[in-house]
């Protein structure tokens, strides 16, 4: 029965692939830094763009990119109010590591817990840095998994397309 | 259970219009392939007969999750033909581990089938999944989470765990069940919603049914664990606290004692711009709970006991990973972050990042129960211990201060001593071996060349007296954001006291990224070592020759 | 909002329902003075093996090594023990640990069966819940292996000559039922307690880290007819027809002929599970 059944359930999300409109972030609860629940509906910047960045203490390139990104987060607020939301997936050995972290950093974006990698599965994150660009209806428009020295770049010339700003 | 998903599958499509079904709906997906081609390789011990036949390894996965308003449905796909090496045996074979189904509203959320979950800091329950580590205890069974009113959430599940491929059937494993409760104040009370004083309480129980069918012993067939749990925060200041408590639970990893267990773990943290502190301690006494009493590897854990120092990232840094002794332990950590500002004298124009770390474990003082009972002997209480006593036996100590610093436009750095006392008698498993003593020092920095290429260097040394002795490494990476990447390193042992063992372990890598699709190459010599995350842990022997991944999410 | 209560209540009710019933405290005593039994009465007894994967760096071997003793307590002769040093921790190091138990025998069973981590055992080599077990599950695989009905019987006659050191051996192997498919014998040569180092980190079973005079039970020290053994008959196993077969071997000076045995299984060639086993001393 199973043998049968899966693999056509499979095959047939694969034809409708070309069909499906782009996704929404999925609906998933996960916590602020003070431990309040958090759900990903709430992840909005009232029609401007958001960056979603999965990050954790032990990824290096990871904190290269948070730090790249707050380096530039001012002007790039000014120039198109894009938002950032970091989403650490730092699990219970480290989350108390976290708020002393990005407070010693001086980050200034927004940052998430997901300590038990709900919304990563759920976005189907499979290595960090993982960073999601969402347009102004929340819809995901692109992801890049990886960061390199400058990529911030390119992030933002999409940015500013989304945003309708030159 | 699969006809029971099928069913909600069924009712899931025919609530909603064939319309909907094509074009509300949402698939998403993600794959993953790490293979490894295997080349004898004597210098390092690498000899046909290790390899034995076995020239390649491949560990692959794909997730597809569909989703069509509050219902969405998943099926996970591995295949470990053959595992790489020094992934569990067990891990061969391929097929559908993972199944779901599930409906979420505001108020209510149903998943049947496979589900990860975690109760507080996972001190009595974690089922989670961590690829890198072949490691997977998804429960197998039913979850429920209610959110009543706003700051109220209540959870409940039910079933069995993932044991690699070996199906539950004949009580050949234990049934997990669990219940938790999380009421935050703020949220529930209008008037304290914007409060500069916070509140959040939790408590959580599970219990594990396994049959008792061991011949010596009078074993528990119904274990339960409780915990509760509380996070205050009041300004710049957080404080948060989980408690733990077991009954008996006789078991391979605790050699057969009728002890309970408990743990505990705090921390206090303060925060402002530009500056963070944060203290944690933390106490384990016999706390290992598995849905199969019998077995001692990794797998079936029901909770999880976090390790609390920090994990390093740098290869040679990260050459010495603690992971929890279940059994026992007393952690401390302390951190520091600090950002000298922009402007100032140490600051520069860009500022300068400080983090100092420092973290102990210890073992905890165990007595006997009586005179004529050795400690932890099997079929006894096992021993007494003192709740605030601290052992002078040390399984691991790191001190480590990290500087990171932006020069110019063109130029970075981050600079890092670590000091480090790793117990590798204990951690390991190597009876009789000298503990190891070592000092690092890294320094990475990283050349921009124009917006898009950048040169990364790294610089790294570990000095020790101890286990392979004195190592060196070297690393250039050359980078085209954000598609391009180009590595060449060497770790060298030059300290070893086995003169044939000081081989120099290159590696060539080449990488591709596009979006979120991912291709690297590796060509060298990987040195045998220890690959953490989380509590758990698994020895890498050294392997030489060809490897690749590839990975992409859409 | 009254029926988000009511649900709520009921749902809470349920799962309190389940969760209560499960807590059990156990007062001393936690063992068992008695053990389990076989299940047959006949002539014929179902006798299983314990195969104890070692090596004499293996801290965690030696509390292994007591649950396998502990359970030849319960047992009696009906369970056979068999230590099989192989693998990494029974490489010969640097003195003491210098002595070699490693038999070609344990090195081919050890690359058949996948053995990666010690102790590990296996119980008739039974696939019912895995094939390799942890020391942690072998009592209640060996109570499960105890219950099964024997299909075969197996009789050892041993003829040692002391003046040569040669050992005749005759087997008898015999089916209680037809079989088409193919088993295959296999003869080994143990030795029990042999004095020599062995690491530990158990405090209750010994000194830590090394237990200097430590008695390494039941090892293995060659397989008599192969890594693998023999085939028991070329054509069709008929009911109760006997199956004969005879060697002689020498035994090595080395080996103190008064703690030697011979341990014979019978094995099916299509699964590898064992279905009879029986021991004798070699005088």
């Amino acid at each position: 029965m199973k043998a049968v059944l899966f693999p056509l359930f499979s095959m047939l999300l694969f034809l409708n692939i070309g069909l499906f409109a782009q996704s929404d972030i999925p609906q998933v609860t996960i916590k602020t830094l003070d431990g309040k629940n958090f759900n990903t509906a709430e992840i909005t910047n009232s029609g401007k763009p958001v960056i979603l960045s999965f990050w954790a203490l032990w990824c290096k390139p990871c904190q290269k990119e948070l730090d790249a990104f707050n380096e530039n987060y001012a002007d790039w607020q000014e120039e198109t109010g894009v938002k950032i939301y970091a989403v650490s997936i730092d699990d219970s050995r480290s989350t108390a590591r976290v708020m002393p972290m990005v407070n010693g950093k001086s980050w200034e974006f927004e940052v998430l817990l997901d300590p038990n990698s709900d919304l990563k599965r759920a976005m189907n994150v499979n290595m960090i840095p993982h960073t999601f660009l969402l347009d102004g209806e929340g819809k995901i428009v692109s992801q890049h998994t990886s960061y390199f020295e400058g990529a911030e770049y390119e992030l933002y010339e999409k940015v500013k397309e989304i945003a309708g700003v030159k | 259970m699969r006809k029971l998903l099928i069913f909600v599958l069924l009712l899931g499509f025919s609530h909603s219009y064939a319309q909907d079904f094509i074009d509300k709906a949402q698939v998403n997906g993600s794959f993953q392939i790490d293979g490894q081609y295997y080349q004898p390789d004597n210098a390092i011990g690498i000899y046909d007969s290790t390899i034995d036949g076995r020239k390649m390894g491949v560990n692959g996965f794909g997730n597809i999750t569909y989703t069509l308003g509050k219902f969405s449905a998943g099926v996970r796909y591995e295949a470990f033909l053959t595992p790489l090496a020094g992934f569990d045996p067990l891990q061969e074979g391929n097929g559908f581990p993972n199944m779901w189904a599930s409906y979420q509203t505001d108020f209510i959320g149903v998943t049947v089938g496979n589900f990860y979950e975690q109760f507080g800091n996972g001190l009595v329950l974690r089922a989670y999944e961590e690829w890198t580590l072949g490691y997977d205890n998804s429960i197998n069974g039913m979850r429920i989470v209610l959110r009543p009113t706003p700051g109220i959430t209540l959870k409940g599940v039910y079933g069995t765990q993932r044991y690699y491929w070996q199906k539950f059937e004949n009580g050949n494993r234990g049934i997990v069940r669990g219940l938790d409760a999380e009421f935050d104040l703020n949220q529930s009370i209008k008037s304290l919603n914007d409060a500069p004083v916070r509140l959040i309480l939790g408590v959580s129980g599970v219990s594990k049914y396994q049959k008792d069918k061991d011949p010596l012993f009078n074993l528990p067939e119904n274990v339960s664990a409780l915990a509760g749990r509380m996070n205050l925060s009041a300004g710049k200041f957080n404080f948060a606290t989980e408690y733990a408590y077991k009954i008996n639970d006789p078991s391979a990893m605790n050699n057969f004692i009728y002890r309970e267990g408990q743990s505990i773990l705090s921390s206090l943290s303060y925060s402002q711009k530009g500056l963070g502190a944060v203290l944690q301690l933390k106490r384990v006494d016999n706390m290992s709970f598995k849905s199969d009493r019998g077995i001692d590897g990794n797998a079936l854990d029901i909770n999880f006991i976090p390790p609390i120092n920090r994990t390093h990232s740098y290869s040679l840094a990260a050459r010495y990973p603690y992971a929890t002794q279940p059994n026992g332990e007393m952690a401390m950590q302390f951190q520091l972050n600090y950002k000298i500002p922009k402007g100032s004298v140490l600051g520069g124009k860009y500022g300068t990042g400080i983090a100092l770390n420092f973290s102990q474990v210890n073992d905890i003082v165990r007595s006997q129960v009586n005179d004529s009972t050795l400690v932890n002997t099997q079929g006894t209480f096992g021993y007494n211990s003192d709740f605030f006593k601290v052992s002078d036996h040390i399984f691991f100590r790191d001190f480590n201060l990290e500087i990171d610093k932006k020069i110019n436009q063109k130029w970075k750095a981050v600079v890092q001593y670590m000091n480090l006392y790793y117990d590798i008698a204990t951690i390991e498993g190597h009876a009789g071996e000298e503990a190891v003593k070592a000092n690092i020092g890294l320094v990475d920095i990283t050349y921009k060349i124009t917006n898009r290429n950048s040169l990364r260097f790294e610089m790294q040394g570990l000095f020790t007296e101890q286990d392979d002795g004195d190592w060196a490494a070297a690393l250039l990476e050359y980078t085209i954001a954000p598609t391009w990447f180009f590595t060449i390193a060497d770790q060298y042992n030059y300290g070893n006291p086995d003169k044939d063992m000081q081989q120099h372990y290159y590696t060539v890598s080449v990488g591709y990224v596009k979006e979120a699709s991912r291709i690297a190459l590796t060509y060298g010599r990987q040195s045998e070592g220890v690959v953490c995350v989380g509590g758990v842990c698994r020895q890498v022997p050294a392997s030489s020759g060809l490897s690749i991944t590839l990975s992409t999410s859409f | 909002m009254l029926m988000k209560i009511k649900l709520t209540i009921a749902v809470l009710t349920l799962f309190t329902v389940i969760f209560m019933a499960g807590c059990d405290k156990i007062d001393p005593p936690y063992i068992n003075e008695s053990g389990g039994g076989g299940g047959d009465d006949a002539d014929v007894v179902q006798k299983v093996l314990l195969e104890d994967y070692t090596g004499h760096t293996c801290v965690n071997c030696p509390a292994a090594a007591k649950i396998a003793s502990d359970l030849q307590k319960l047992y009696g002769e009906k369970l056979i023990v068999m230590a099989v040093h192989t693998g990494f921790f029974a490489d010969p190091m640097q003195p003491p640990f210098d002595t070699d138990f490693r038999t070609n025998t344990g090195d081919k069973w050890r690359t058949d069966f996948s053995i990666v981590s010690y102790p590990s055992g296996m119980i008739n080599r039974g696939l019912e819940g895995g094939r390799i077990a942890g020391k942690g599950q072998w009592a209640s695989r060996v109570d499960a292996a105890m219950q099964e009905t024997a299909k075969a019987s197996l009789k050892i006659e041993t003829n040692y000559t002391e003046a040569n050191r040669q050992l005749a051996l005759k087997i008898d192997s015999r089916f209680l039922q037809n079989a088409s498919e193919k088993y295959l014998l296999q003869v080994c040569l143990v030795e029990d307690s042999i004095m020599a180092p062995q690491r530990n980190n158990d405090p209750s079973v010994g000194e830590t880290p090394t237990i200097t005079e430590y008695y390494h039970r039941h090892v293995l020290r060659k397989g008599v007819n192969g890594v693998n053994g023999e085939t028991i008959s070329s054509t069709s196993i008929v009911a109760n027809e006997t199956y004969t077969h005879e060697y002689n071997i020498p035994i090595d000076v080395a080996y103190n002929a008064d703690r030697c045995s011979i341990i014979v299984f019978i094995y099916r060639e299509a699964n590898g599970e064992i279905v009879q086993v029986e021991e004798a001393h070699i005088k």
